[in-house]
């Protein structure tokens, strides 16, 4: 069959100048483990994937995108309008940017409940960590380049917030926004930042988060540590594990061309530094439960400003949580306090979603 | 000594003591602290006294009342021995206030924009014309509209004379059966206002830009506006309409029959939001207050025409528009569109404003413009909406292959764990 000729000849011409066969080997011999939580495994490819696809889609954007005060709405609606499927590249990149966040969380928290941030585990516990707020940066700084009246508003709220911190929250919130109110210059330096500081650091930081993940190979479950090797079950990460991971990357993509077509990402109305700002201004569902957070607090808690101490706590929530993999030391142990970690994963996910709903359905 | 004397003499005294207030700012001002500890008649004043815009000015109560106000012995209601000239009668208020008001080097210290010939317009108006020519209490001066003692800004929102306030502050005589009777006005120009198309911009929405009683009547010289002169009142602000009606037949017919131009078909203070049921047939209809509802009455038949060019417009307006929200509920991107929409909207305005025109052929003119840009609009929603459809298709197409793609991996993986 001259189909089947031709790529035997090609694939001997790459592998004798790559080693496609060594590297084709090396990854058959990789193994993934077979339990009933291996479907938590696949969220990790799944945001590989979205961020493979939010970079294809955001160079596509760069291609027609203009930034500035007057003129990136006015790209935008053209990218929409004009453009050959430029509302479909606009649409995959909004939900692509959602969903990606999305996955990261449920990642993160499979990691958890799974308890693969132990040792020797804990730099990619810290690596991903870093993938996290990076994606989280990305967000908020995507989220002002349509430079429509929602985005303006809520970088506004967003970036105050930080002005709360004691002594340096003024030059902190100059710092962001290039001066001392949401202008074209905070557009600048956010729209530098998204496609090229944030980019680059988290190529950088995932590259790692890969080698450590190559070399350290997936964790096993706890359980399996008892279990004799043969009644261990596994599968090859090449193909068996990477053909099913194409599956869910595909069915990802069917998802996001789903939402763009029946729920098309609005350009809303251009923004205006100088109107008021508009009644329901609220930060992006992933920041939503710091924000209600910050919005329940009284004025004063103790000595402390009301959002100064919220601000604090969610800081030392957050130091806490990412230091997880050094102050754990039950898990894994057979201690009965190994229990507590998983609740306090139940307790912080609940809290979470409760705050996220009460921020969507509270005035 | 009679009152008027009294005030001739100390007037520019006092007016002297109040230019040289403005610059030193009293140095003691015992009027206050002596009311402030009497009954409530005569300590009022010192409280309302502190929002008071000549308090902001640095006038004190004796650059009005005169007086000393760094005496302390007890004073009669007037003393022109002290210089005292306590409070005006109803009928010197208007010079008292004068003093001052009327005064172009004085007030030009103060605030350069405010007219100084209140007095001179309030003598021609109705309300001067009654309290100093007739000597009739009741009729407004000064303190009526713009309260005393708490006098502020017309632009401040507080003040009784800001335009929000203003119809409230017309109406609390105006409105008063009782207080008006014997003048033989009506007494529901305020209920009427406030449900007009003014009163409803005014009032509900705050829109200052809507006319208030004293933007038809006049305030210091309030009168109400001759048969001859309504149209030059509307036209102050409706400046195309009343140049078209002004140069059409119908002005000259009204005239013949004295009709009062605008008030023939608007009315006055009810003024009504006007659309195309004014024209041609139908409970809301003006045409037929005069002709008679047929078509064999040429005025009728006209009022039809143009109802027909605008209910033509406004179809194709309401038709578009409806088409370009579809297309916006659907998610596409229709900002060009609803900014286009804005202009068959203002055709339909100018088209509206044509009718004064009292021409069918002027009417249609107007109305072109914007009749053949809905056209274009309608292609263009109608555009997107088969774009959204295409969408779809493209989904349904995408979704098919990448099906097709899932289905070969796992028939492999099958294959493969087989």
């Amino acid at each position: 069959m001259p189909l089947k000729r031709l790529y035997d000849q090609v694939y001997e011409w790459v592998d004798e100048r790559v080693g496609l066969d060594e590297m084709i080997h090396f990854l058959r011999k990789k193994e993934i483990p077979i339990f009933a939580h291996s479907i938590w495994y696949y969220f990790g490819g799944i945001s590989l994937f979205l961020f493979m696809v939010q970079v294809t889609t955001g160079i596509m954007l760069l291609m027609y995108y203009r930034p500035g005060v007057s003129s990136s709405f006015e790209s935008l609606q053209f990218i929409v309008s004009k453009v050959h499927f430029g509302w479909l590249v606009r649409d995959i990149h909004s939900w692509c940017a959602n969903l990606m966040i999305l996955c990261v969380f449920i990642h993160m928290f499979s990691v958890f409940f799974l308890r693969s941030y132990r040792k020797p585990r804990e730099m990619t516990w810290l690596s991903g960590m870093v993938l996290l707020s990076l994606a989280l940066a990305f967000g908020f700084s995507g989220y002002l380049l349509p430079w429509n009246e929602l985005a303006f508003f809520a970088t506004k709220v967003g970036t105050d917030i930080a002005g709360s911190v004691p002594l340096a929250g003024d030059y902190i919130v100059r710092a962001i926004r290039g001066g001392p109110d949401v202008t074209g210059a905070t557009l600048s330096r956010f729209f530098g930042i998204h496609v090229s500081v944030l980019p680059g650091i988290f190529i950088i930081v995932l590259g790692v988060h890969l080698y450590l993940l190559q070399r350290q190979g997936l964790s096993e479950p706890i359980a399996w540590e008892k279990l004799p090797p043969e009644r261990k079950k596994v599968m090859s990460f090449f193909p068996n594990f990477s053909l099913r991971e194409m599956i869910f990357w595909l069915a990802a993509l069917l998802v996001i061309n789903a939402l763009a077509v029946f729920f098309p990402w609005e350009l809303g109305i251009k923004a205006d530094p100088f109107a008021s700002a508009p009644a329901g201004i609220r930060p992006e569902w992933y920041f939503m439960f710091m924000f209600q957070t910050l919005k329940m607090l009284p004025p004063h808690v103790g000595p402390l400003e009301g959002e100064l101490a919220g601000l604090a706590l969610i800081n030392l929530g957050g130091l806490l949580w990412l230091t997880l993999p050094f102050w754990d030391r039950w898990s894994g142990t057979g201690s009965p306090k190994a229990r507590l970690i998983t609740w306090l994963g139940i307790v912080i996910i609940a809290y979470i979603v409760l705050m996220t709903i009460l921020g969507y359905v509270l005035p | 000594m009679n009152l008027k004397a009294v005030l001739t003499v100390f007037s520019s005294a006092l007016l002297s003591a109040a230019l040289a207030s403005g610059a030193k700012a009293a140095a003691e001002n015992n009027c206050l602290s002596c009311h402030a500890r009497l009954m409530q008649r005569y300590s009022t004043p010192t409280v309302l006294y502190e929002k008071d815009i000549h308090q902001k000015a640095g006038l004190i109560c004796s650059d009005c009342h005169g007086g000393d106000p760094e005496g302390k012995k007890w004073h009669g209601p007037r003393n022109p021995a002290q210089g005292f000239l306590g409070a005006p009668a109803p009928a010197e208020i208007p010079t008292f206030c004068d003093r001052c008001h009327g005064n172009v080097v004085y007030m030009r210290s103060h605030n350069l924009s405010l007219p100084v010939d209140q007095l001179v317009k309030y003598r021609t108006s109705r309300h001067g014309e009654l309290l100093l020519g007739q000597g009739d209490i009741k009729a407004a001066s000064c303190v009526s509209c713009h309260s005393v003692h708490d006098i502020r800004q017309v632009g401040d929102p507080g003040s009784s004379v800001y335009p929000v306030n203003l119809p409230g502050t017309c109406a609390g005589c105006h409105a008063d059966a009782q207080y008006m009777a014997g003048y033989g006005i009506p007494t529901d120009q305020f209920a009427k206002f406030a449900g007009s198309v003014h009163g409803v911009a005014l009032l509900e929405r705050g829109d200052v830009g809507a006319p208030a009683c004293n933007d038809c009547h006049g305030n210091h010289g309030a009168i109400p506006p001759e048969v001859d002169h309504i149209s030059q009142v509307c036209g102050l602000c409706h400046v195309n309409n009343e140049k078209l009606y002004r140069e059409s037949f119908h002005a000259e017919i009204f005239k013949a029959l004295g009709s009062p131009d605008c008030e023939t078909c608007h009315g006055n203070h009810g003024i009504r939001h006007p659309d195309e049921s004014f024209l041609g047939a139908g409970e809301n209809s003006v045409c037929g207050n005069c002709h008679e509802q047929s078509r064999n009455d040429a005025g009728f038949a006209l009022g039809l025409a143009m109802r027909s060019i605008l209910d033509s417009l406004a179809a194709s307006l309401s038709a578009t528009t409806g088409l370009v929200e579809k297309a916006e509920q659907l998610g596409m991107e229709t900002s060009e569109l609803s900014l286009s929409l804005r202009d068959v909207r203002q055709s339909l305005i100018e088209a509206r404003t044509m009718i004064h025109s009292f021409d069918d052929t002027e009417v249609s003119k107007a109305a072109q413009p914007g009749v053949k840009l809905a056209l274009e609009l309608k292609a263009g929603a109608l555009d997107l909406l088969s774009e959204h459809k295409k969408r779809r298709w493209w989904l349904g197409g995408i979704s098919l292959i990448v099906l097709a793609l899932i289905a070969g991996l796992y028939l492999k993986l099958r294959e493969i764990e087989k």
